[in-house]
């Protein structure tokens, strides 16, 4: 299988303050293999190093161990080929203050090979954003379906979106789903990786789900399978130590297994949404 | 809602998102003046070719840092978009093309008056080449400097670096005694020629070279906060409320904001780099010196100058909504009260250290006269920023500023001419000084009951 995404070991020790030599672990061995045309939800509670992981994984951030590849090329040493295949929208848009939505794409235009004025201004149309007017006079909101057409104009192979909808309505944030899959000219699918606190948003298009904590990967499965697979069982007691199907143990709701049923029979056992995994897995 | 966030965030000065080449203006208006001069067919006295080649090289030296400075807020854009290197490639070209093209048009007007003075002082052929040499080296390095500076500012070369502009003030100081020493020793010019060279070599490299230290954080975004709680003084924006209570062109007021650096930095890095050149400038100003004959139109236009510096230099201390929420936060008297005296000790202490460095620069007697116009100019900034503050309490626009710069130098015309007209002693000390005080104080007072009328909303970043 050709992998879109791949980490081995990713490990990134930052230093806690700037007068410490104390180091705390922001990514911890982190393995990911993430296969073309995947579209991979990116869940975690805050601080549980989402964005750290979308930037070290682009290569903006150098890992103190381990590595990763994008579409097979070192993440610190992107090919221009490969970065004119990928697109990214950080969580703070970053935009030019006086330039307009024309202009950016003008300048993305100069820059990537493959800009397409054309499908830019649909998917701005689509999602009733003014091209005309200077960043500096949008809306927060605004700012990022900017920011979030600048990242599909080139219309990427590979896509990475930092929380991309936490400033948009419900209308646009249904459009801007549609858009990551729809406007696509390639015939090649696109892999997207996004990370998001709209649960219900993910549910709704991701084909797995990574959930992170504290750096680590705590579980990293295919939607499908979570749902059709994945059970909670009710366990008062905390197993002295997991067998193999049992995934986590939760203290919550007077103590919670969550068990995979392909190696642990789970009569009774409660469905799952991707709320309750998070949950499961964070207490 | 308002433009907030991050494009709102302060990334950079707005010249550096591709307007910089506006900073060629400057460079040409002298290098127009330059050759105005050099074509003249009058003899070029050495003082204002010299007076010339200073302020070229401050401009060269203030473009030069722009120039690099918005080349690595492009470039930086695009590498955290992980864009293909032709965008990076795009910012150096742009950046060559403008240090090239303010470097050629900034070259012509002081070489041209340097050969003017050469010819008038009938120097040998042998010559004049290195009296060129040293107005050209003069200049590059300035502008070298000034790239350089560039860098640092955005973080890209050491701290030290910033430094630089220190040497070049001190450069500028004594650019008559360094012009004739290199034009006296043209190896040692040779020997400068070669290490600019080196210079710029180093300059290709490092801009390639990721961020060395974070930058001037005053200019950098806040990554942990979209509406950050500014902290410290900040300049007052310019930022009107039309007749129904809407901000208005509270965008196009920040621009201006932006842009009014330019006064800020330029007129008082520049033109009083100039007075402090050479003091006997300041002498007009001196501590007992009588207002007559020119000295009745002069002195209303140094006022004009000083309230346009004031107008663009007032700061205030933040109205970000948890201050003004907060038990016990800023009421708007307080406000208006702390603006006042925050703005005009922020102008003391920009004039002071301007005395302080010609304490320290010149010889002893301009020494004196320096120190004894440091009384007197304080009198002159403190009416200037309790008219500036009060002109902007009724009308917060550039407008307003406008208006009010040459109502200014009409009233003092007014007064000093009456006062001529009627006899009064009209001299710089106690009693002048006394006068300018009394009627800052009045001013300060009607400044501060203006501004608790207004609906300080617009001023707020996160209104």
């Amino acid at each position: 299988m050709t992998y879109a995404i791949e980490a081995r070991q990713l490990t990134l020790d930052r230093r806690a303050d700037s007068w410490s030599a104390a180091r705390t672990r922001a990514l911890d061995g982190i393995d990911l293999h993430v296969p073309e045309g995947a579209v991979v939800g990116l869940v975690g509670r805050n601080g549980a190093g989402k964005t750290t992981l979308l930037r070290t994984l682009l290569g903006l951030v150098t890992p103190t161990r381990g590595q990763s590849r994008l579409l097979g090329a070192p993440s610190l040493d992107l090919p221009d080929a490969v970065r004119e295949r990928l697109g990214y929208a950080a969580q703070t848009p970053d935009l030019f203050r006086r330039l307009t939505g024309l202009s950016h794409l003008e300048e993305m235009a100069a820059v990537y090979a493959h800009v397409s004025l054309k499908v830019a201004a649909t998917l701005a149309a689509r999602l009733d954003l003014s091209l005309g007017k200077r960043a500096d006079e949008l809306s927060l909101g605004d700012q990022q379906k900017l920011s979030l057409v600048l990242a599909l104009a080139n219309d990427p192979d590979v896509l990475l979106l930092d929380e991309p909808m936490a400033s948009l309505d419900p209308l646009s944030r249904r459009d801007v789903l549609r858009a990551l899959f729809g406007l696509r000219e390639r015939p090649e699918p696109r892999t997207v990786l996004i990370s998001s606190h709209l649960l219900a948003d993910l549910e709704r298009i991701v084909s797995h789900v990574l959930f992170l904590r504290e750096g680590r990967v705590q579980l990293f499965i295919g939607w499908d399978e979570l749902l059709e697979h994945l059970r909670r069982v009710s366990c008062p007691q905390r197993p002295p130590a997991l067998s193999p199907g049992q995934l986590h143990w939760s203290a919550h709701d007077g103590g919670q297994l969550l068990v995979d049923t392909r190696l642990v029979p789970a009569p009774g056992g409660a469905c799952l949404d991707m709320t309750d995994v998070m949950e499961l897995l964070n207490t | 809602m308002k433009p907030q966030a991050a494009a709102s965030a302060p990334v950079g000065l707005s010249l550096e998102e591709g307007l910089a080449d506006l900073g060629l203006i400057g460079p040409a208006l002298v290098t127009v003046l330059a050759l105005f001069l050099a074509l003249a067919g009058a003899p070029v006295p050495d003082g204002a070719a010299t007076a010339v080649l200073g302020l070229q090289a401050a401009l060269m030296a203030l473009v030069a840092a722009g120039s690099t400075s918005s080349a690595i807020v492009w470039t930086d854009r695009w590498t955290a978009r992980v864009a293909p290197s032709r965008g990076s490639r795009r910012a150096r070209a742009r950046m060559v093309r403008q240090l090239v093209g303010v470097g050629g048009v900034g070259l012509a007007g002081p070489l041209a008056l340097a050969l003017s003075a050469a010819i008038g002082k009938r120097l040998s052929p042998a010559d004049v080449p290195a009296a060129l040499l040293s107005a050209f080296l003069v200049l590059a390095a300035a502008q070298a400097l000034g790239a350089w500076c560039g860098l640092a500012w955005r973080g890209h070369a050491g701290r030290w670096v910033m430094w630089g502009w220190l040497v070049l003030a001190l450069a500028i100081a004594w650019l008559g005694p360094l012009r004739h020493a290199l034009a006296a020793w043209p190896l040692v010019a040779a020997l400068g020629l070669a290490g600019l060279a080196l210079a710029w070599v180093a300059f290709g490299r490092r801009l390639g070279q990721p961020r060395a230290w974070r930058g001037v954080p005053v200019f950098l975004p806040s990554a942990a906060s979209t509406q950050p709680m500014r902290e410290g003084w900040q300049r007052l924006p310019f930022a009107d409320t039309d007749e129904a209570g809407r901000t208005r062109d509270l965008v196009a007021g920040q621009d201006f904001w932006r842009l009014s650096w330019v006064p800020v930095l330029y007129l008082p890095s520049v033109v009083m780099l100039q007075f402090l050149l050479n003091p006997q400038l300041w002498a007009a100003q001196a501590w007992g010196v009588s207002v007559q004959g020119m000295g009745l139109f002069s002195y209303p236009g140094w006022m004009m100058f000083l309230t346009l510096v004031a107008g663009n230099g007032l700061i205030h201390p933040g109205l970000h909504w948890r201050r003004r929420l907060a038990p016990g936060g800023l009421q708007p008297g307080g406000w208006a009260w702390r603006t006042l005296v925050g703005s005009l000790g922020a102008g003391v202490a920009w004039w002071t250290l301007l005395v302080a460095l010609a304490v320290v620069l010149r010889p002893t007697d301009e020494r004196e006269l320096m120190l004894s116009t440091w009384p007197v100019v304080l009198g002159d900034l403190a009416l200037c920023f309790a008219a500036a503050a009060w002109a902007r309490g009724w009308c917060n626009h550039q407008v307003g500023l406008l208006i009010a710069m040459p109502l200014m130098f009409l009233a003092v015309l007014a007064l000093t001419v009456s006062g001529w007209a009627l006899g009064w002693p009209l001299v710089r000390g106690g009693g002048w000084l006394l006068t300018e005080l009394l009627m800052a104080a009045l001013l300060c007072v009607a400044a501060v009951r203006r501004w608790s009328q207004r609906d300080l909303n617009a001023l707020a970043a996160d209104a």
